[in-house]
């Protein structure tokens, strides 16, 4: 029908589905199959259907339900979520330069995980002392935030974006002040802020992937008022959008995604910006499908940036967040040129 | 303080309105009957914006009352109001590169609750209103590759595809040519044939006197006068405006026009 081919079924169309759905595929299996330790996709698919319970004694067998799986998973999840908190983002911000990071989130979630490694904070509260940490730093970041840009009920946008990136700047110069005392601990702190996969378990999954998942689908669900935030605050107010309702939600939907995932791993630059910008070039600006279409591609691009991680210069390990940037950065610089040639 | 008249779409009552302490608006009251097409007019700087802010409830008056179709609108939930009463600005500008369909379906999020799904009726009402403001032609096209007359025309089917009682326009001409002008107004004539209650900004006092039927006329935030088109006289628009003026008949048509010809000396 005429009037529906800018519907939400013309975009997912069968060609679209499958073409998605066998990169999802392809990228999962070389996700698990390569590695220092490569997995023929014979064996692959024997563990796999082995499933986990089964000890047969193989090291393929234990590195696959052990390491890659999770490992794989984490990279999923957390690709998805950045990219579905990129395209919230930048929808809020009406600026395509916004990413995940803009409310203080990763500046956040490194000073909680710095405090956790300068304080020895491993000691009360065990393995899970970083993880919990960082959230809450990031939670905190971004209630500093919010707080700073709200009067009388209203969240001033531009207020938002700028107390952000001054909290973000305030809180990286307590990490380097903290770096300068604990010289001993630089390392440990210089490699979690970079970003990294090779924490990942099962129980990270687990406990990431409610969050995440949770954030992702409040997001989604503001896809329209997202839409109508194009044409400015106000606009989407005369279209009946509660303004200062959904910018909260997005706000902490959009933390709580970016937190629940950045708080094992570190911050993992540039996906959270390139993957919507992309999205939205080749299937329009519609959050309705930007949204999912961004979590599946952001979740391929961090299972196949960390499998770069992993095997560039195997056995050594690159943290994932180097590859992201290192590619991403000149990605987007392209992208700008080329979008800046076209005249648009 | 007078009752609420039952057959007023539009109902202000003694709203006063400041911003960052300054004043804008001072005691203003008026009454808009079902059905009609109101002119609000006056000088740069009269308070014209704000007050059809304060009409279509994004902003609150700090004292006075505003019904429309006898409800408060201030205390109205979002959706609700949305379905009575929308307001277009006079320009727009997409962030992102939605296609004229896609921002004239915006006009339905009232209606729904779904977060992805656009029924039958959201189609049909975004045609009818595609139709209506003549940019079939245009649907797929980006809003961000408009003229400013068609970005206006998507706006105005917007509000259109929203199906509200009440219509608020500020300078829905401002920017465009003649012949989009004289589009525009007949789209909003329609409008007002169909029903429903037209309140707009008009900087030009001749388009008003053509299309409207009441003339309300605003100056330094305060009401001067209400008028009919054919009650205009020169006093009006020195009042108003500062400025001397002929008034003029059309000898075709029963319209009359201002010609203004010096500022009148203080």
């Amino acid at each position: 029908m005429e009037a529906n081919r800018n519907g939400f079924k013309a975009k997912f169309s069968p060609l679209f589905l499958t073409v998605s759905g066998a990169v999802f595929i392809i990228s999962m299996l070389l996700g698990l199959s390569l590695g220092s330790v490569p997995i023929p996709l014979k064996d692959l698919a024997k563990a796999l259907l082995a499933g986990p319970a089964t000890d047969d004694g193989e090291t393929g067998h234990i590195i696959l339900w052990t390491l890659r799986f999770p490992r794989v998973l984490m990279a999923f999840i957390e690709g998805a979520s950045l990219g579905v908190a990129g395209a919230a983002m930048q929808g809020l911000f009406r600026n395509p330069m916004a990413d995940p990071y803009v409310l203080g989130v990763s500046s956040g979630a490194s000073l909680g995980a710095v405090l956790g490694i300068v304080f020895g904070a491993g000691r009360v509260l065990g393995l899970w002392s970083l993880p919990v940490l960082a959230f809450f730093g990031a939670f905190a970041s971004t209630g500093v935030v919010y707080l700073l840009s709200t009067k009388n009920g209203r969240t001033d946008t531009w207020t938002l974006l700028l107390s952000g990136i001054a909290v973000s700047s305030l809180v990286s110069s307590l990490i380097a002040f903290l770096m300068v005392f604990f010289r001993q601990r630089v390392e440990e702190i210089v490699f979690w802020t970079m970003g990294g996969l090779s924490r990942s378990s099962w129980k990270a999954v687990g406990s990431a992937l409610p969050y995440a998942a949770i954030g992702m689908g409040v997001l989604w669900a503001q896809s329209k008022a997202l839409n109508a935030f194009s044409f400015g605050e106000e606009a989407a107010f005369h279209m009946g959008v509660s303004v200062e309702k959904v910018k909260r939600r997005i706000l902490w939907a959009s933390s709580l995604t970016t937190a629940s995932c950045v708080a094992f791993t570190g911050p993992v630059g540039f996906v959270g910006l390139i993957v919507p910008h992309v999205v939205r070039m080749i299937m329009g600006p519609d959050h309705r499908w930007l949204i999912p279409v961004s979590a599946l591609a952001g979740g391929n691009t961090l299972v196949l940036a960390d499998l770069l991680a992993r095997t560039m210069v195997s056995p050594l390990e690159i943290p994932v967040g180097v590859i992201t940037s290192l590619f991403g950065a000149p990605f987007f610089l392209y992208l700008l040129v080329k979008v800046r040639k076209r005249g648009i | 303080m007078g009752k609420s008249n039952a057959a007023a779409t539009i109902w202000v009552n003694g709203v006063w309105f400041a911003y960052d302490g300054n004043q804008i608006l001072h005691d203003i009251s008026f009454e808009i009957p079902r059905g009609t097409f109101s002119a609000l007019l006056g000088p740069n700087g009269a308070g014209k914006s704000t007050l059809l802010k304060v009409i279509s409830g994004y902003l609150e008056p700090q004292r006075g009352q505003v019904l429309v179709c006898n409800q408060q609108v201030h205390s109205m939930k979002d959706k609700d109001r949305s379905r009575l009463i929308t307001y277009v600005a006079p320009e727009y500008r997409s962030a992102f590169e939605f296609t004229v369909e896609e921002a004239v379906l915006m006009g339905r999020i009232a209606y729904s609750d779904s977060v992805v799904a656009q029924s039958q009726r959201d189609l049909k009402a975004a045609e009818h209103a595609m139709a209506a403001t003549k940019i079939l032609h245009l649907r797929h096209r980006p809003v961000t590759s408009l003229s400013s007359g068609e970005q206006q025309r998507v706006q105005i089917a917007r509000a259109i595809c929203q199906d509200p009682a009440v219509l608020l326009l500020d300078e829905p001409t401002a920017h465009l040519d003649m012949s989009f002008e004289i589009e525009i107004m007949e789209i909003l004539t329609q409008l007002v044939r169909e029903g429903r209650t037209v309140l707009a900004i008009f900087h030009d006092v001749n388009l008003a006197l053509r299309y409207a039927s009441t003339l309300f006329f605003m100056k330094q935030g305060r009401f001067v006068e209400s008028i009919r088109p054919r009650e205009i006289s020169p006093e009006i628009i020195e009042k108003v405006y500062g400025a001397k003026s002929r008034i003029i008949a059309d000898p075709h048509a029963d319209i009359r026009y201002v010609v203004p010809y010096s500022i009148a000396k203080p």
